[in-house]
């Protein structure tokens, strides 16, 4: 493959222009935190091997405490303002190597504790004290809890859990489900309507911390064919709330703007999982050997393979697009959902072809393709489905 | 799909002896196999032989097969209707472990077997009591199927037959194997041998598959092994040297009739994705009363209406005695690669309640994704395909 580049000499010469600098997002050094991961994953092989990850019980909490301890959280997290554009990529750094590990399936609770209960908490005011600091070293985690069994998942206005007071403490009532990393979480970040206003002064749903261990928390862990173990259903019955973090008619607001970064940084992730199992499967085609030859010989394979390849090369570059937006420090609804939207289906075609490539051995379990496609269907859901992002895209 | 369109599509293609048994085999089905399914899948495993004992005691194993044979002396539609029925059932471990048995390996039986490998093995399989299975992939031989290693050494009587099978169909459940054995001499596409071999055969070892995306209950064998296994003359289909022959000849028609089972699944699955969008609301509105999503399902219902005609025109080439390989091909590749997609969007469809393990649809779409796969991949179609087309390259 060649390089595009200046003809070497020219750059330097006396008198030319300076060189030319490049405006791609990006351009701050991760090498050290990637040397970084390089290590953690070759320390941590065996809470990282693919087949823990396919049991209803993988090891959660000891990657999120091994993962906090080793430092990725704090390398990818910004001490201030200024640290954002830095941390930002750091994430995306820590998001594009654990696409690779465990057939890309630890990823996903990382992405959770770090990209959505971590960093929503840090932006709500009432969060109660070192909450976000102690799960930055993996020590605690929460989950989001917002989508319902019975009604609310695009849409929200069909909330039925309700926070209630009962004489001075205020409870929680309804189920909740799919959401992710509950069934390992200590803190549940709960929406849920407040029609008489006893969260603050408005009507509305509100956002509320709730202990996972409390009294009228019941939590079982979902049989599903993604994300194997790692959504919860969760039963709320009078439990207690122990902070406000949203007042009623104020919690969707918060999440709105949530949202914009959880989105962006799933995006980040399906297009580094689309990429690994691509690779894969050319790899895999380098070995595989029918009608005497290999599988890479054929040049249908090696287009499709290209193909994906350009894909996986376009999403990316939308995506970091993205990242650069929410660096700058605002990244539009609709650009947002259109990294989300192009990355859930980037990542469906990679892994359906992909698995397609690896023949009978693709649809086994364990398969990295097999993973990824199981996923990515949960992913084109998870955090807002393709539709409702084709929606905010039209709202523009 | 829905019911009119389906109905517009069989006009004039069935009788009404065909129409009748419809009937009873969706009745049947109703009520003997789909309430069990549910429990079926959980446990990982289908009761096959009382689902085939039950469909022989009503005569509807084998209905196209000659009278002489143990069959019916229908014709091949008899056996679309029962592959569109199976297409119905909302387990494919159900489906695909039938059709294997009555529509790959029995086939094989009733056209090149000899007489004993008859009574040993075709009339007791139309009763349901002598369940059949098909090992012809092995880890070398997928897509290459006259890779096989697997080899059989002519002995006095029969063939002396080693090697390792993998990846079998009801191979957990099954009493008999159609193995394709290559002899120390062959040269595709001659040179090979199909035996049938019972599991009881001296030599036999058969062990379970890892875990798959989907027929999770399909019993599923991972290997079959065979260790000097004694198969006699008389259990050989088709001549000495002619098993490559016979094993692709029985696909093409094959082919077909599962092409019809993958039809009957995605229409079914359209059917019931409507019915739940017709139910669930988002914003005020149903979210199948959505411009988008009513768009979406009716270009699905024309691809699926307009791939019937494909299949039924290629069964009726079959059973007038025409060439239906080209179609055999087409249609496989279509079926295979729109119920994959069917399937794929009516899960994304059904939100995510559609990623429980349990519910129908997800079951579907982790079954139906094995139609690009097995019994001939999309690639082995679309290569069929150039080929037949004189566009080979070599
Ligand atoms: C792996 C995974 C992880 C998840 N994690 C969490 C979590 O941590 N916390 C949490 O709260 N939730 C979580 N969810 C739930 C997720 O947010 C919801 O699945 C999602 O919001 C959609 O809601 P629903 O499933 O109820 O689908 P529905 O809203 O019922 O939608 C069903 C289908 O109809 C489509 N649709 C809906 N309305 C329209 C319309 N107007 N026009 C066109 N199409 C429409 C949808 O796109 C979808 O395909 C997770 C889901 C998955 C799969
Ligand atoms: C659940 C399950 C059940 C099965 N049941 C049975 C059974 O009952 N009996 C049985 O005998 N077999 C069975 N099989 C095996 C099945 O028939 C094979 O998987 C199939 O023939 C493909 O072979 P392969 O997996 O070795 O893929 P490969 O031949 O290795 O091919 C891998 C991929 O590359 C493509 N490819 C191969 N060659 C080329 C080329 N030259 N150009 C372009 N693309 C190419 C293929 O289409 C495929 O997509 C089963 C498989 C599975 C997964």
């Amino acid at each position: 493959m060649t390089e595009l580049s200046t003809a070497p000499g020219l750059s330097t010469a006396p008198g030319a222009p300076a060189p030319p600098v490049s405006r791609a997002p990006g351009g701050i050094p991760t090498e050290v935190f990637r040397k970084q991961l390089a290590e953690f994953s070759a320390a941590r092989g065996e809470l990282l091997a693919a087949d823990r990850w396919e049991s209803q019980d993988p090891p959660v909490r000891e990657l999120l405490g091994a993962a906090g301890a080793a430092g990725l959280f704090r390398a990818a997290w910004a001490v201030d303002e200024a640290d954002r554009p830095r941390a930002l990529w750091h994430a995306v750094e820590l998001h594009t190597a654990f696409a690779r590990l465990g057939n890309g399936a630890p990823g996903a609770p990382l992405l959770t504790h770090l990209d959505v209960a971590t960093r929503l908490l840090a932006t709500l005011p009432a969060a109660p004290a070192g909450l976000v600091e102690r799960a930055l070293d993996g020590r605690t985690t929460a989950a989001l809890a917002v989508t319902e069994p019975g009604g609310a998942g695009s849409d929200l206005a069909s909330l039925t859990t309700a926070v209630r007071r009962d004489k001075d403490t205020l409870t929680v009532t309804g189920e909740k489900w799919f959401i992710s990393n509950a069934p390992y979480a200590d803190h549940l970040l709960v929406l849920a309507d407040d029609p008489e206003a006893v969260t603050g002064s408005r009507t509305g749903p509100a956002l509320l911390l709730l202990e996972a261990t409390a009294p009228g928390v019941a939590r079982e862990t979902l049989d599903t064919s993604g994300h194997t173990g790692l959504t919860g259903r969760i039963r709320l019955d009078a439990a207690p709330v122990h902070t406000v973090l949203a007042p009623g008619g104020h919690g969707l607001l918060r999440l709105m703007r949530h949202w914009i970064h959880e989105r962006v940084m799933v995006a980040v992730r399906m297009t580094e999982l689309a990429s690994a199992v691509v690779d894969h499967a050319a790899e895999a085609a380098h070995h595989r050997r029918t009608f005497g030859s290999a599988l890479i010989a054929n040049q249908q394979v090696r287009f499709r393979l290209a193909d994906l390849s350009a894909q996986v090369l376009e999403t990316r570059a939308a995506v970091h697009h993205g990242i650069r937006l929410l660096a700058e420090g605002g990244c539009p609804m609709a650009y947002a959902a259109v990294c989300k939207y192009r990355a859930a289906e980037l990542l469906r075609t990679a892994a359906d072809e992909a698995l397609q490539l690896s023949g009978a051995d693709g649809y086994r379990t364990g398969h990295p393709a097999q993973r990824a496609l199981r996923d990515g269907l949960g992913l084109a859901l998870a955090g807002g489905t393709d539709e409702l992002m084709l929606l905010q895209i039209d709202r523009g | 799909m829905t019911a009119t369109l389906t109905t517009t599509a069989r006009a004039g293609w069935f009788t009404e002896a065909e129409d009748r048994l419809r009937e009873e085999l969706t009745e049947h089905f109703a009520r003997q196999v789909e309430p069990h399914i549910p429990a079926w899948e959980s446990a990982g495993e289908i009761p096959l032989r009382d689902i085939l004992t039950a469909l022989g005691e009503r005569g509807m194993l084998g209905l196209r097969f000659p009278v002489e044979r143990g069959g019916a002396g229908h014709s091949a539609w008899s056996h679309v209707v029962l592959a569109e029925c199976l297409g119905e059932l909302s387990s494919d471990s159900v489906g695909m472990s039938v059709t294997v048995h009555n529509d790959m390996v029995a086939p094989m039986i009733a056209e090149a077997g000899g007489p004993e490998a008859v009574e040993r093995h075709l009339r007791p399989a139309l009763t349901g009591r002598h369940l059949l299975a098909h090992a012809v992939s092995e880890p070398g031989a997928g897509s290459d199927v006259a890779a096989v290693a697997t080899t059989a050494v002519p002995v006095d009587g029969g063939y002396r037959v080693s090697g390792t099978k993998q990846w079998v169909i009801a191979g957990m459940y099954a009493d008999a194997y159609a193995v394709l054995a290559r002899l120390p001499e062959a040269k595709p596409p001659f040179g090979y041998v199909l035996l049938m071999v019972p599991r009881s055969a001296e030599g036999v070892t058969v062990g379970p598959a890892d875990p798959t995306l989907g027929m999770r209950a399909a019993g599923v064998a991972g290997s079959v092994r065979l260790d000097e296994v004694f198969v006699p003359q008389s259990d050989r289909l088709g001549g000495h040297g002619l098993g490559l022959v016979t094993q692709l000849r029985q696909f093409e028609p094959e082919r077909i009739v599962s092409a019809c089972r993958a039809l009957a699944i995605a229409a079914r699955l359209l059917r019931d994705t409507r019915a739940r969008l017709a139910e669930r609301s988002t914003f005020g509105e149903s979210v199948g009363s959505r411009q988008e999503i009513v768009f979406r399902l009716a270009r699905l219902e024309a691809d699926i209406a307009a791939a019937r005609q494909l299949a039924y025109t290629g069964i009726d080439r079959w059973v007038a005695g025409g060439d239906h390989r080209t179609v055999s091909a087409a249609v496989k590749l279509r079926s295979s690669r729109l119920t994959r997609r069917v399937a794929r969007e009516c899960l994304h469809l059904y939100g995510a309640q559609g990623q429980l393990t349990e519910e129908g649809v997800n079951r579907a779409f982790r079954d139906a994704r094995l139609f690009s796969i097995s019994t001939g991949s999309d690639e082995m179609m679309l290569t069929a395909l150039a080929r037949l087309n004189g566009w080979a390259d070599d």
